[in-house]
């Protein structure tokens, strides 16, 4: 008997993705860093590391901790800034063989709205991801995923300087993210994806002080998989737009779960740090179980 | 860089929570230069949760070895791996020592298990120069690769804190000592070892105006240049502020000593 190959494309706004499996900002660079492990043609898209208008530094070492089932995170959006990142990456993007997503961050929404500008007429960029919910930078950042209003207030700046698909990435570390997520629809965004980090710590009992050296950091990996998957649900049940959810994401089942409570794509972070190879696994792993299970478009999954 | 699944050939303790572990890495070892390192994926399990780095310690045509001492839970459990046994390892990864074809002596300095990659630098360098190496341990049971080093005729000098072994100190005053009543002026220098050592390296090095490489040590993530986790701040006179972070994943691990900020 013959198996029909199923049909596991999503759409994202405007954009149309192969498959739902992208890899998630900060943790694939810009795609070139992987390319000899990874076979980017099988993805649905890579999200490059975030971009910020001026260069940044990023926080002092240590920036990393392994945590249990997880590691925390202070980088502090470390990055070329937007002319350099022109100048030096844009040129090399063209030779990624999927969509390409820039996800940008900026200290004030004028600063979002000039990174979108920019990037907006750029053959190899397919969308944007607004970042509005970094946790490790001291202005910007999270502190606009925090507020309804600045979140309404970016976004819908952010829209009026591009017809790109518009991507929010939401935090974690609110009351009600259901209404962050309203309100992103609200301001224009085609999608949303959630979550990013959560705010954490970790102490060293020897020295008695923070492992990280910024104190605090974002939490990922296994260990925040439950939390994203029931703020993903909220989220599904709130707005009409796609939603993307991470968190946690390691293997295809973990990616099952999310899109049983409603998300149309996943964004693998973590994992790939542990197996190169993760976000290919999850795609074929999806295949698969809709093969075993006779289905031919990914919303059967739900049904 | 390939990820490969590769079988333990070897397993030796070879001192009180030191181990070498030989792999089954043909295809890692082809492109391997001293100073790259591996990523060690070491359980399934989520903990502990990320890859481990391991610096390469001989480069055979049949794969890697790496040298190691427990020093958490990942290398404890890596110790408990049995010969016969495969790891998922990612490799060769970094920017290894550069190695410059010329007569002088060449002194590798090494403090505790940082004599890892500098077995590999000193089985190549060998090839064409005379070799001389320069090992500190707190302690005699910590100074490692002893006679290896001796049987590829290599002079070997020791330092210890205790004084259980060779002359007592630190092998940073064995170098001083050496420099000082040496007749040629800018011998290059390779060190490995603690930061603290790694500093007062670099200060004799610019002392005696020796070239000097270093390989650093960090916690990492992706070891492929993607997260930034694992940086090290160096010396950038077109930045504004005079330095940025560079990846020791892929910039290093292996720095010119003349670059690194220790402030």
């Amino acid at each position: 008997m013959q198996t029909i190959e199923p049909d596991i494309s999503v759409n994202i706004g405007k954009l149309k993705l192969k498959n739902p499996v992208l890899c998630a900002s900060g943790c694939f660079g810009y795609g070139q860093e992987y390319a000899e492990l990874v076979d980017l043609s099988m993805l649905g898209g890579i999200i490059l590391k975030g971009i910020t208008l001026k260069e940044r530094h990023g926080n002092p070492m240590p920036r990393i901790v392994e945590t249990s089932a997880g590691m925390l995170n202070s980088v502090g959006l470390q990055n070329m800034g937007l002319s350099r990142f022109l100048r030096e990456k844009l040129p090399l993007l063209s030779n990624i063989p999927t969509n390409v997503i820039a996800n940008i961050c900026g200290e004030t929404p004028e600063e979002y709205a000039t990174i979108a500008k920019e990037l907006s007429n750029k053959d190899s960029i397919a969308a944007l991801e607004i970042n509005i919910s970094c946790p490790n930078v001291s202005h910007g950042g999270m502190l606009f995923g925090q507020d309804m209003m600045l979140t309404f207030e970016v976004v819908n700046l952010v829209r009026k300087q591009t017809s790109l698909p518009l991507i929010v990435k939401l935090s974690p570390n609110v009351t009600d993210i259901a209404s962050i997520a309203r309100a992103a629809v609200d301001g224009g965004a085609d999608a949303v994806s959630l979550i990013n980090t959560l705010l954490g710590m970790a102490m060293n009992i020897k020295t008695k002080k923070p492992r990280l050296a910024n104190i605090t950091g974002g939490l990922s990996g296994p260990a925040i998989k439950p939390v994203a998957l029931r703020m993903v649900w909220e989220v599904c049940k709130a707005i009409n737009v796609p939603v993307i959810g991470q968190g946690g994401i390691m293997t295809w089942e973990d990616s099952l779960e999310f899109l049983l409570v409603g998300a149309t794509a996943v964004c693998i972070g973590t994992a790939n740090f542990v197996n190169p190879k993760a976000s290919m696994e999850i795609v074929q792993g999806i295949k698969d179980y809709m093969k075993q299970h006779k289905m031919i478009e990914l919303k059967a999954i739900r049904m | 860089m390939i990820q490969v699944t590769a079988k333990i050939l070897e397993k030796e303790e070879v001192a009180p929570d030191h181990y070498r572990l030989a792999l089954d890495a043909p295809l890692i070892s082809k492109d391997a230069s001293p100073g790259q390192f591996i990523h060690v994926n070491i359980t399934s399990q989520y903990m502990p949760l990320l890859r481990r780095p391991f610096s390469i310690h001989r480069i055979t045509p049949f794969g890697i070895e790496i040298l190691f001492r427990i020093v958490g839970t990942g290398t404890k459990l890596l110790s408990e791996k049995r010969q016969g046994d495969e790891l998922d390892i990612i490799g060769p990864l970094g920017h290894g020592f550069s190695i410059k074809n010329n007569a002088f002596t060449a002194i590798l300095v090494a403090g505790g298990v940082g004599v890892a990659p500098l077995f590999a630098l000193a089985e190549r360098l060998r090839q064409f120069t005379e070799v001389r190496i320069l090992i500190g341990s707190k302690t005699k049971t910590g100074v490692i690769c002893l006679e290896k080093f001796e049987a590829l005729g290599i002079d070997v000098q020791v330092a210890t804190d205790d004084g259980s072994l060779g002359i007592k100190g630190v092998a940073t005053d064995l170098l001083e000592d050496f420099l000082a009543t040496s007749a040629s002026p800018q011998l290059p220098i390779y060190g490995c070892g603690p930061m603290p050592m790694l500093r007062i390296l670099s200060e004799i090095a610019h002392l005696y105006s020796s070239p000097c490489q270093i390989s650093l040590e960090a916690n990492m993530a992706c070891g492929v240049g993607a997260c930034l986790g694992c940086v090290a701040k160096i010396a950038n006179p077109h930045s504004p502020s005079h330095f940025e972070y560079k990846r020791v994943c892929v910039d290093g691990p292996v720095f010119d000593a003349r670059e690194i900020l220790w402030r």
